[in-house]
C-alpha cells in the first residue's frame, strides 16, 4: 500500500477514535464538570484537578472531556448539513440550468459577497447566541461552496459522452443525477467537505469565544476559553486545557483533510 | 556522413516496468526516422530517453544512446542541458504546450534565444523572422505579437515548430506533431517538417501513429509493436513490403482511399429523413450558428457518411438527431414519426428506433458501473424486461455477437481496451434492436487495427441485422472504403454530397479536394 | 480597460442590492420587533402605548418594501441610522471604528505577503528539502490554531514571560498594532505560505515549463518571468477572497486586545443589541469584500490576456 492511503487510514482511525471517545469522554471526568465551589477557585493543576479549576471553582479536565461531544459532533453536523443541502443544489442546478439555476446562482453569489464569518457575527448576534442559532448563522452560506463546486462539476460532466449515453438509454433524469452524476462528482466535494470539519470546527469556536455561541454554563471549548480570559493573568491553565484540545482536535480534522484530499483527488490544490 | 543519433540495444523502464526491449537503431545527419506503432508500443519512451529530461521517469536500464558520437547516457547533467537546448529540439502533440498561455510570442522567442547567447532584440527578431520565412509562416510581425490563444491549433504547433528551431538543433524530436491537428492542418504541419529537412538538413525522429505522415516524411521507418521494433529499415521498403507478420495486419489495417459504386446494395427505401436542419447556440452578440440548414436523407441498410474537420457541424447533426439538444430549426423524420416534434416523454420511442455510438468509447460508460449494468439499464428502460436472467442472457448473447466474451461485461469499462470498449458500446446500442445507428466518430480515438475490426463490426451488423448506420468522421479515405452516400461539411454548411464513389473520383467543390489533397497516402 | 470596468461595475449593482435587502431583512431575525430592541437597548421598561409611539416614530407601520427603499436611500446619501442604545448617527461611530480597522488590516496584508510570497517560492523551488519541511510543518501548525488561540498565546509568551509589550494598549499607536497584527500575519501567512507553494508546484509541471526546458531556456526566467506571471492569477484571487477571512479575524483579535475597530465595535454592539450598528457593519464589510474582489478582477484581467 502507498504512503498516501496509509496516511488517509492512519487519520481515519484517529479522527474515528476521537468521536468515538468524545460520545463517553464525559464519563470519564474525574470531578462535575458543571459543580461550583468557589472556595477551590483557579487551583493551579495537580491533585484531585490535573488540569486546575476556573474560577469558578470547577474541573478544567471535567469540563474538556463534557464539552468534547459539543465542539465535535456541532461541526460535523454542520458540515454533513450544509455538504448534503449544498449538494443536492448544486447537482440540480448544474443538470437542469436555465430559469432555476440562474435564480439560485445569484442567490448565492449575493451570500457570496458577504464574507461568510462576518455575516455569521451578525446572524448570531442578531438571534441571541446559542448553539442552534451559531450553527445556522455558519450554515447560512456555508452549503454555498458544495452548491458551486457540485453545479461546476455537473456542468462539466454532463456533456461528457456517458451521460449522453444514459440519456439516450431511456434514463429519467432523477436517476441519471443520482446514478450517473452524484457518483461522478462526489469525490471532490467529499475531500472539501473533511477539509471544512476543521475550519467549521473553528468558526464555532470562533462563535462561542465571541460570546455567540454556546453560553454558560454548558461546556464548549470555545465558549470555556472566552470566560478564562477574562482571568488568563491569574490562571493561564483555563485557557491551555481547552485550547491544546481544540488545537489538537483541528490538527487531526486536517491531517484528514488533506489526506482525503491526496488520495480522492491528487491534483487538486488546497482550497480556501 | 557520420550517424547523429546510434542507438543500440535499449531497453528503457519506467520504474520496474521495462517498457522497450533491445531496440536498436541509427539515424545520419539530415536524415528522418519515423517510428511508428499503435498506443501502448513503447514509441514515444524511445523520445523521452533520448532527451534525458528528468522528471520523465523513464531510465535506461540497458544499451547505449550516442549522439554525435558521445554517449547521451554518461554525460553530465549540465553538459546534457547545453544540448538539449542547443542541438536537439522537441515538439509534442498538444499544440499548445509548448508556449506559455499568457505572454507574447515574441517574448517567447526571446528568451529562448537570450538563454543560450547574447544577441540584440533586432538581431533576434531578423533571426526569428528568417525561420518563420523559410517555414512559409506568413505576417511573422503579427504572429510575435499574438498571444498563443489568438492563434488557430495548427499555427500554435507551426510557431512551436519554430520556436525549437530557432537555435537551429541538428535533431528534432516530435512526439505525435499532427495528431490532435485536423487533415487539413496536419498536412500544412507536414509540409513544414518538409521544409525543415530540405532547407536545414534537419535530422529528425518523428513519433506517430499515423503511417501517412511516415511515408511523406521519413527516409527511414521503424515499426514497434510491444516495446520491440519489430520492422526497421527505409521507409519505402518497410512501410510497402513488411516483413514481420504484425506490420502486415498493421499497414493492411490502414483505411485506403478507393472509388467503389455501392449503389446497387441499397434498395432506395428511406428510413430518415433530414430536411433543413440547423442548430444556433447562444443569444444575442454570443450568437452562432453551429449548423446551417441541412437536408439528406439516410436509406435503408446503407452507411451514410458525414466527413468534417472539427468545427464543421457534424456531431452537431448527430445531437439534433438524437434529441440530445434542441435543433433551432428543420425536422428529422422516420417512416413512422417525425423526431423533431417528440416532446420529452416520447423519447423512448425515439431511442428504441435510433441510437448512438460515441467516439470516446471508454467514456461513453460511467466508470462506476460494469458494463452488464450500463446495458442492462438500456434494455429495462426501454424495452421494459424487467426479468434479471432474460436481460442477462440477452447481454450475454450481444457481448457474442460483438466479438466479446460474456465475461468481459462483468468488468469495468477502464479494465477493457479501447477496442473492446467501443464493441461494448456497439452491444449496448443493438440491444434496442434500433433501424438506425449513428456513430459519433466511433473508431476515431482507436488504433488502427482496431478501428479496422470496429468497422468490420459495423458493417456486419448493418447487413445482418439490417441497420442503417450514419457514420460520423473526419477521415476521408475510411469514409470512401465503407460509406454509400457522403456529406461533407464544413463550418456549419453542407458543401458537397452525394455518391461516396462520385464525390471521391470527381469532387466538385475546392473544400472537397483540398481534404482530398490531405490524405497522406502511403 | 474602462468598458471592462464599467461592465463589472454595473454587474455589482444587483450584488450589492442583494446584500443591502438581505442586510435590512437582517433586523427581522431579531426577537420581537425593531421597536421593542430599540426600548429595550435603551433600557426601558417596555409598554404598549411607548411600543406603538416608537414603532410610528421610526416608519414601522409601512410597507417592508417602503422601508427598505428608505433605509437604502438613506445608505446611499451616507445616512446609516441612529444607534438604539445612544441615538448617536451610525455613520460617525463607524467611521471613527474603520480608520482603526483599515490600519490593522492594511498592515497584516502587507507583512503577510512579504513573508508569504518568498517563503511559498522557496518552498517550492525547495520541494521537500529540509527547508520546504520546516516551513510545511509551521504552517500546517500555524492553520490549526484558531485565531483566537494564537492571539491568546502571543499574550502569554509576549506580554506574561517575556513582559516585551503591555497586554491592553487601547488608544491605538504603532506600539498597539503588533499584536493583534502579529496574530492576523501568522494567521494569515500560515494559510498562503500552504496555497502559493502549491501554485507554484503546478505551474511548474505544465507543459509549457517542460518545453521551455527542452529549449534551454534558464531556469530562472522559467520561474520568475513564467510561472510566477501564471501563478500569479491564482495568487490574486486568493488574496481577494482571503480579505473575508481578515476582515472577520479582525473582530477576534479586536475584541482580544481592545483595538477600537470595526470588530470591537459590532461585538460591543451585539451586547447592546445595537442593531442598527450591526447592519452598518454588515453593509460596510461586504461592499469593502466586493470592491476588492472587483479590484482583483482586474488585475486578475492585466494579468491573463484571455480574460474578455
Amino acid at each position: 500500500m502507498d504512503k498516501v492511503k496509509k496516511r488517509l487510514i492512519v487519520f481515519g482511525i484517529l479522527a474515528a477514535i476521537l468521536i468515538l471517545f468524545s460520545l463517553v469522554a464525559e464519563n470519564f471526568a474525574p470531578n462535575d464538570p458543571y459543580e461550583t465551589d468557589v472556595t477551590i477557585a483557579r487551583l493551579a493543576p495537580g491533585g484531585d484537578y490535573p488540569l486546575g479549576t476556573d474560577s469558578l471553582g470547577r474541573c478544567v479536565l471535567s469540563r474538556v472531556l463534557a464539552g468534547a461531544r459539543t465542539s465535535i459532533f456541532s461541526a460535523l453536523a454542520l458540515v454533513a448539513i450544509t455538504f448534503v443541502f449544498g449538494t443536492v443544489v448544486g447537482i440540480v442546478c448544474g443538470y437542469f440550468g436555465g430559469i432555476v439555476d440562474s435564480v439560485v446562482m445569484r442567490f448565492v453569489d449575493i451570500l457570496l459577497a458577504f464574507p461568510s464569518m462576518i455575516l455569521a457575527i451578525a446572524v448570531a448576534g442578531i438571534l441571541g447566541g446559542g448553539l442552534f442559532n451559531a450553527m445556522l448563522a455558519l450554515g447560512l452560506t456555508a452549503w454555498t461552496v458544495y452548491a458551486r463546486l457540485a453545479r461546476s462539476h455537473v456542468m462539466a460532466i454532463k456533456e461528457e459522452d456517458f451521460i449522453k449515453a444514459a440519456r439516450i438509454n431511456g434514463n429519467s433524469k432523477v436517476r441519471i443525477m443520482a446514478r450517473h452524476l452524484l457518483p461522478n462528482v462526489i469525490g471532490p466535494l467529499v475531500v472539501n467537505a473533511t477539509v471544512q470539519i476543521g475550519s467549521t470546527m473553528m468558526g464555532i469556536a470562533g462563535l462561542s469565544f465571541l460570546g455567540l455561541g454556546v453560553q454558560v454554563p454548558a461546556a464548549e471549548w470555545g465558549s470555556m476559553i472566552s470566560e478564562a480570559r477574562n482571568y488568563f493573568q491569574l490562571a493561564p491553565w483555563c485557557i491551555w486545557g481547552p485550547g491544546v484540545a481544540i488545537i489538537a482536535t483541528i490538527m487531526i480534522f486536517n491531517c484528514l483533510g488533506d489526506a482525503v484530499r491526496d488520495v480522492l483527488d491528487p491534483k487538486r490544490k488546497t482550497v480556501e | 556522413m557520420g550517424n547523429l543519433i546510434e542507438a543500440k540495444n535499449l531497453c528503457i523502464n519506467y520504474g520496474e516496468n521495462c517498457v522497450v526491449h533491445d531496440a536498436s537503431f541509427t539515424l545520419a545527419e539530415g536524415e528522418v526516422l519515423a517510428i511508428v506503432g499503435e498506443s501502448g508500443s513503447g514509441k514515444s519512451t524511445i523520445l523521452k530517453a533520448i532527451m534525458q529530461m528528468p522528471g520523465f521517469g523513464v531510465r535506461v536500464s540497458n544499451g547505449t544512446i550516442d549522439f554525435d558520437g558521445k554517449s547521451l547516457l554518461d554525460m553530465p547533467k549540465q553538459q546534457m542541458k547545453q544540448i538539449r537546448g542547443k542541438q536537439m529540439g522537441a515538439i509534442f502533440q498538444n499544440p499548445g504546450a509548448a508556449l506559455n498561455p499568457i505572454r507574447k510570442i515574441n517574448i517567447q522567442f526571446l528568451e529562448t534565444l537570450n538563454s543560450h547567447e547574447r544577441i540584440s532584440k533586432k538581431d533576434a527578431y531578423k533571426r526569428i523572422l528568417d525561420v518563420f520565412e523559410s517555414l512559409n509562416l506568413k505576417n511573422g510581425e503579427r504572429i510575435l505579437e499574438s498571444y498563443p490563444y489568438q492563434l488557430s491549433g495548427g499555427m500554435n504547433q507551426r510557431v512551436a515548430i519554430a520556436l525549437s528551431m530557432i537555435m537551429r538543433p541538428k535533431l528534432l524530436l516530435a512526439d505525435e506533431p499532427t495528431s490532435a491537428l485536423d487533415v487539413t492542418t496536419q498536412a500544412q504541419v507536414v509540409d513544414e517538417l518538409l521544409k525543415l529537412k530540405n532547407n536545414f538538413h534537419t535530422s529528425m525522429i518523428i513519433v506517430t501513429h499515423n503511417m501517412g505522415v511516415a511515408a511523406k516524411l521519413a527516409d527511414k521507418t521503424a515499426i514497434m509493436y510491444q516495446g520491440q521494433i519489430v520492422d526497421y529499415g527505409p521507409s519505402q521498403d518497410v512501410l510497402r513490403n513488411p516483413k514481420d507478420e504484425y506490420s502486415k495486419r498493421l499497414l493492411e489495417s490502414i483505411p485506403k482511399l478507393i472509388v467503389q459504386d455501392r449503389e446497387e446494395k441499397t434498395n432506395g427505401k428511406v428510413v430518415l429523413e433530414v430536411e433543413g436542419l440547423s442548430k444556433t447556440y447562444g443569444k444575442g452578440k454570443n450568437e452562432f450558428q453551429a449548423l446551417k440548414p441541412v437536408s439528406f436523407k439516410l436509406q435503408e441498410g446503407e452507411i451514410l457518411g458525414i466527413v468534417g474537420e472539427s468545427g464543421s457541424g457534424k456531431s452537431t447533426i448527430a445531437k439534433q438527431i438524437m434529441r440530445l439538444e434542441n435543433p433551432t430549426s428543420g425536422a428529422v423524420s422516420t417512416k413512422d414519426m417525425v423526431l423533431t416534434q417528440l416532446i420529452p416523454s416520447e423519447f423512448p420511442k425515439l431511442y428504441k428506433q435510433v441510437q448512438m455510438v460515441f467516439q470516446n468509447a471508454i467514456g461513453s460508460f460511467d466508470s462506476h458501473m460494469k458494463i452488464r449494468a450500463s446495458i442492462t439499464e438500456a434494455i429495462r428502460n426501454i424495452t421494459g424486461e424487467k426479468d434479471k436472467n432474460k436481460i442477462n442472457e440477452k447481454i450475454n448473447s450481444l457481448m457474442e455477437k460483438v466479438g466479446l466474451t460474456p465475461e468481459m461485461a462483468d468488468r469495468y469499462p477502464h479494465e477493457l481496451s479501447g477496442g473492446q470498449c467501443q464493441r461494448a458500446a456497439v452491444a449496448r446500442a443493438i440491444s434496442l434492436n434500433p433501424k438506425i445507428l449513428i456513430c459519433d466518430e466511433a473508431t476515431s480515438a482507436l488504433d488502427v487495427s482496431a478501428q479496422a475490426q470496429v468497422v468490420k463490426l459495423l458493417q456486419q451488423l448493418g447487413r445482418e441485422m439490417n441497420i442503417s448506420i450514419i457514420f460520423i468522421c473526419h477521415d476521408l479515405a475510411l469514409v470512401s472504403d465503407m460509406c454509400h452516400h457522403v456529406v461533407v461539411m464544413k463550418n456549419g454548411n453542407c458543401v458537397e454530397a452525394g455518391k461516396t464513389s462520385e464525390v471521391v473520383a470527381n469532387p466538385q467543390e475546392g473544400y472537397t479536394k483540398n481534404l482530398l489533397n490531405s490524405i497522406l497516402t502511403i | 480597460m474602462g468598458s471592462f470596468i464599467g461592465k463589472r461595475l454595473l454587474q455589482l449593482i444587483p450584488i450589492l442590492l442583494g446584500v443591502t435587502f438581505l442586510t435590512f431583512a437582517l433586523l427581522y431575525l431579531a426577537p420581537g420587533d425593531p421597536a421593542q430592541s430599540k426600548l429595550l437597548s435603551q433600557g426601558a421598561i417596555v409598554t404598549d402605548e411607548m411600543l406603538e409611539n416608537t414603532r410610528e416614530d421610526m416608519g414601522l407601520n409601512r410597507p417592508f418594501l417602503t422601508q427598505y427603499f428608505s433605509w437604502l436611500g438613506d445608505l446611499l446619501t451616507g445616512d446609516l441610522g441612529t444607534s438604539y442604545h445612544d441615538d448617536t448617527p451610525v455613520s460617525d461611530k463607524i467611521g471613527r471604528a474603520a480608520s482603526a480597522t483599515v490600519q490593522l488590516t492594511v498592515w497584516s496584508m502587507i507583512i503577510t505577503l512579504l513573508i508569504s510570497i518568498p517563503l511559498g517560492i522557496l518552498t517550492a523551488v525547495y520541494q521537500n528539502k529540509w527547508f520546504d519541511n520546516v516551513i510545511r510543518m509551521l504552517t500546517f501548525v500555524g492553520t490549526s490554531f484558531p485565531n483566537f488561540m494564537i492571539a491568546l498565546m502571543l499574550i502569554y509568551v509576549l506580554c506574561l514571560k517575556l513582559e516585551l509589550l503591555p497586554i491592553v494598549t487601547s488608544g491605538g499607536g504603532i506600539k498597539g498594532l503588533i499584536m493583534p497584527v502579529t496574530t492576523l500575519v501568522i494567521m494569515q501567512s500560515s494559510k498562503f505560505i500552504r496555497q502559493i507553494r502549491a501554485e507554484i508546484l503546478e505551474q511548474m509541471s505544465a507543459e509549457y515549463v517542460l518545453s521551455a526546458r527542452v529549449r534551454g531556456v534558464k531556469e530562472v526566467v522559467i520561474l520568475m518571468k513564467n510561472v510566477l506571471h501564471n501563478s500569479m492569477i491564482t495568487i490574486i484571487t486568493m488574496i481577494g477572497l482571503s480579505v473575508g477571512t481578515l476582515l472577520a479575524g479582525t473582530a477576534v483579535v479586536e475584541t482580544i486586545f481592545s483595538w477600537p475597530g470595526l470588530g470591537k465595535l459590532v461585538i460591543d454592539s451585539i451586547s447592546y443589541r445595537d442593531y442598527p450598528v450591526i447592519q452598518a457593519f454588515v453593509v460596510v464589510m461586504a461592499t469593502v469584500y466586493v470592491l476588492i474582489n472587483l479590484i482583483t478582477d482586474i488585475c486578475y484581467k492585466v494579468l491573463d490576456p484571455r480574460v474578455g
